[in-house]
């Protein structure tokens, strides 16, 4: 059917946001991207290839799309893909030779106008609805030979998580058309108009709507309850990682002390074994130890992600985020740059307007990244000893400043942009249970990505101190003197040469701070297990370590931020500009803590 | 006529027609605010927020700048 020097053929996955088009991209190509309650989860499109009767197949995930005519960056991916696929697929042709339109049985009648409108366009459409496996539970049905009978066209009705009722790849690629002539025509309200009475008509024979009360809002978005909620929730959210991950952590701590124990007693004493136990593998488990943490980090967003809740906690917070010129979209970028700013600053191309991503854009590197979660946990066991209560409480703490600090700097930035759009919109979700395959997969997935994210900096960079620790003698070594040579500049927080040159090197990655510590510790007293920096730091005061929190809590550190802001805003002025302002500010504000805590100091005990 | 944020909760309404610059009552249409359909209200704002309106069987919060666009003719 398909020639050797034919175009190839691509069919995409099309439909209103939160249709379930991820779900059943991975399901027909076997590919395991995010699948989120959310609409607007997809910002970017998935490309997968498969063979079949020996020709090429690709299969393209868009992102939810509301119009035919885009008003943000997500949006118009998937309007390049309907019309301007060759400059995204070079070897296809300018339309995809078929759309998989992805409906939700719940909303079947509001998801058919879109398909309609494609239609009416040109495009060749199969049609798959999801959600089989809920319909009946909530007295819905589909009359789905009917519903073909009145569109004209193959029509599956599916369970995504299961693949039920889904068409095989063959099946659906023997629906491409030979060619097919598409006029163009742009969407326009009229178009709309008629698709909705189109949609309203087939439906009425067709289709028994499910009932779908969405019971959890009556406290959800209850008028006064619904903010208390919303930060039970959050607080629940933070408390639960910091604190549910201690016993793996104290697990993991021990067990790699007695691998460095057991390699001390093992290997011959001297400088390569210095390298190999205190120098590599100590750095590595004092970064490894915080993997439960982020693991959890990741599963609670999982569960958080697919409730459906995301969608009532940005109405929630759209009145305040208001504020700041900014709407509810901005929250779930937001909220998951707690996680990581990587996906963060992708999410941000759900915003319809430069000015709210621009704020949300200079918010995001200041939220806790998981990258700094071994920081803090290092920091919070010198200024509480172990105490995991007291650590878990003063994590939720740092993560309120964060916020705290994030939303000052959105003002700020409003204040000088000019005033965004007023409109706002927000599809519901369906509550949902979690589905627990895909959540465990996608935790396991994001934490094992970041140890293989900040291995090889850790490697490299505890190489680096050590090198310059043994040369040209253990005593007048380079690493000392490059200490000594930084000391006047962190001299005023109270920090000594070690955690200066600790500071240096986290600008190769946050979580490398605390594997150099770990490295000069064990170099520099007499080979103390990585494990025990904590008690064999130079007594640092208390100012000096909150001075330590609030640096990391500004500074800009993280090379691939911004590299993907420049690539996402197109300008170099905005990361640039954001990163010298952000270790500026983080030196300052470290220092007025470490001054104003110092000069409090002497005032009580004095 | 009335638009849409003056609905009471539980009060259904029949859009007539949506205002606003044509590309952004496009995207209300789209949304599911056709006029001719049944729209009722079914949740008050929080803090003064963005209220739901159940449309085409779908929940979808809007906030009051979104929602004065759009008229309605009461039942
Ligand atoms: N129970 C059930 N849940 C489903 C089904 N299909 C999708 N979901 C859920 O619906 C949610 C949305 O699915 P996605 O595949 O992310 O939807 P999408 O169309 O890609 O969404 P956007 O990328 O935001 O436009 C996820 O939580 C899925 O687990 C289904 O057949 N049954
Ligand atoms: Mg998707």
């Amino acid at each position: 059917m398909f020639g050797s020097n034919s175009p190839s053929v691509v069919i995409a996955c099309i439909g209103f946001p939160n249709a379930g088009k991820t779900s059943i991209f991975n399901k027909l190509t076997g590919s395991h991207y995010s699948a989120v309650n959310y609409p607007g989860s997809t910002v970017q499109y998935n490309l997968c290839t498969t063979t079949v009767n020996g020709s090429r197949i690709h299969w393209i995930d868009t992102p939810g799309i509301v119009t035919f005519s885009p008003h943000s960056d997500d949006e118009r991916v998937t309007h390049t893909v309907l019309t301007r696929l060759d400059s995204i697929v070079p070897d296809a042709t300018t339309t995809p030779n078929l759309l998989v339109y992805v409906a939700d049985a719940f909303q079947l009648e509001r998801h058919l106008m879109g398909l309609r409108v494609l239609q009416t366009q040109g495009y060749p459409v199969v049609l798959i609805i999801t959600r089989s496996d809920l319909i009946k539970k909530y007295g819905g049905s589909i009359d789905i030979r009917r519903l073909e009978h009145e569109i004209g066209i193959p029509v599956y009705f599916v369970n995504s998580h299961t693949g039920a009722g889904l068409p095989s790849i063959d099946t659906v690629v023997s629906h491409v058309p030979p060619s097919a002539d598409r006029c163009l025509i742009p969407d326009s309200a009229q178009l709309w108009k008629e698709a909705s009475d189109w949609a309203i008509s087939v439906t009425r024979t067709t289709w028994v709507p499910p009932i779908s009360r969405h019971s959890l809002d009556r406290w959800a978005l209850h008028p006064r309850w619904g903010g208390v909620v919303f930060i039970l929730i959050m607080a629940l959210f933070f408390f639960v990682i910091f604190s549910g991950a201690s016993p793996a952590m104290d697990a993991i701590d021990a067990a790699w002390s007695l691998i460095t124990q057991m390699l001390h007693t093992w290997l011959p004493s001297g400088r390569w074994t210095t390298l190999v136990v205190d120098g590599v593998i100590a750095n590595i488990g004092a970064v490894v130890v915080f993997t439960p943490q982020i693991f959890l980090l990741f599963l609670a967003t999982g569960i958080l992600e697919s409730s459906g809740y995301l969608a009532r906690a940005a109405v929630i917070v759209d009145r305040p985020l208001s504020k700041l010129g900014l709407s509810g979209r901005s929250f779930v970028p937001l909220l998951s740059g707690s996680a990581c700013a990587i996906p963060a600053i992708l999410a941000t191309r759900t915003l319809p307007h430069k000015t709210q991503r621009l704020i949300t854009l200079w918010m995001i590197p200041l939220m806790p990244c998981s990258a700094r979660i071994p920081v803090y946990g290092l920091l919070l066991v010198m200024l509480f000893h172990g105490d995991p209560i007291k650590s878990a409480v003063g994590m939720v703490g740092i993560y309120a400043v964060s916020i705290g600090v994030a939303v000052l700097i959105g003002k700020i930035v409003s204040l000088y942009s000019r005033s965004a759009a007023d409109s706002f919109y927000i599809e519901l979700p369906r509550y949902q249970m979690p589905h627990w395959p895909t959540i465990l997969r996608n935790a396991s997935r994001h934490t094992f990505q970041f140890i293989k994210k900040a291995g090889p900096a850790i490697l490299v960079v505890s190489l680096a101190v050590w090198g310059l620790s043994q040369f040209p003698s253990v005593e007048s070594s380079w690493l000392v003197r490059l200490g000594q040579w930084l000391a006047p500049l962190f001299a005023p927080m109270g920090w000594d040469w070690r955690i200066g040159v600790a500071i240096l090197a986290s600008f190769a990655a946050r979580e490398v701070f605390v594997s150099v510590l770990a490295a000069m510790m064990a170099l520099h007293a007499d080979g103390v297990p990585a494990q025990l920096i904590a008690t064999h730091l130079p007594a640092l005061t208390t100012p000096s370590i909150l001075a330590l929190v609030v640096f990391f809590m500004i500074s800009m550190q993280c090379g691939t931020t911004i590299a993907l802001i420049r690539k996402e805003t197109h300008s170099w002025t905005i990361p640039i500009a954001m990163t010298v302002a952000y270790v500026v500010l983080a030196y300052l504000a470290a220092l007025v803590v470490a001054k104003s805590g110092a000069l409090f100091g002497c005032l009580t005990t004095g | 006529m009335s638009v849409l944020s003056q609905l009471a909760i539980h009060e259904s309404a029949i859009i007539e027609n949506v205002g606003g610059d044509s590309s952004h009552a496009m995207r209300l249409i789209a949304l599911g605010f056709t006029p001719g359909s049944v729209v009722s209200a079914v949740k008050e704002s929080v803090f003064g927020g963005p209220r739901v309106f159940s449309v085409h069987g779908g929940d979808i919060a809007l906030r009051e700048f979104d929602a004065d666009l759009i008229h309605v003719r009461l039942k």
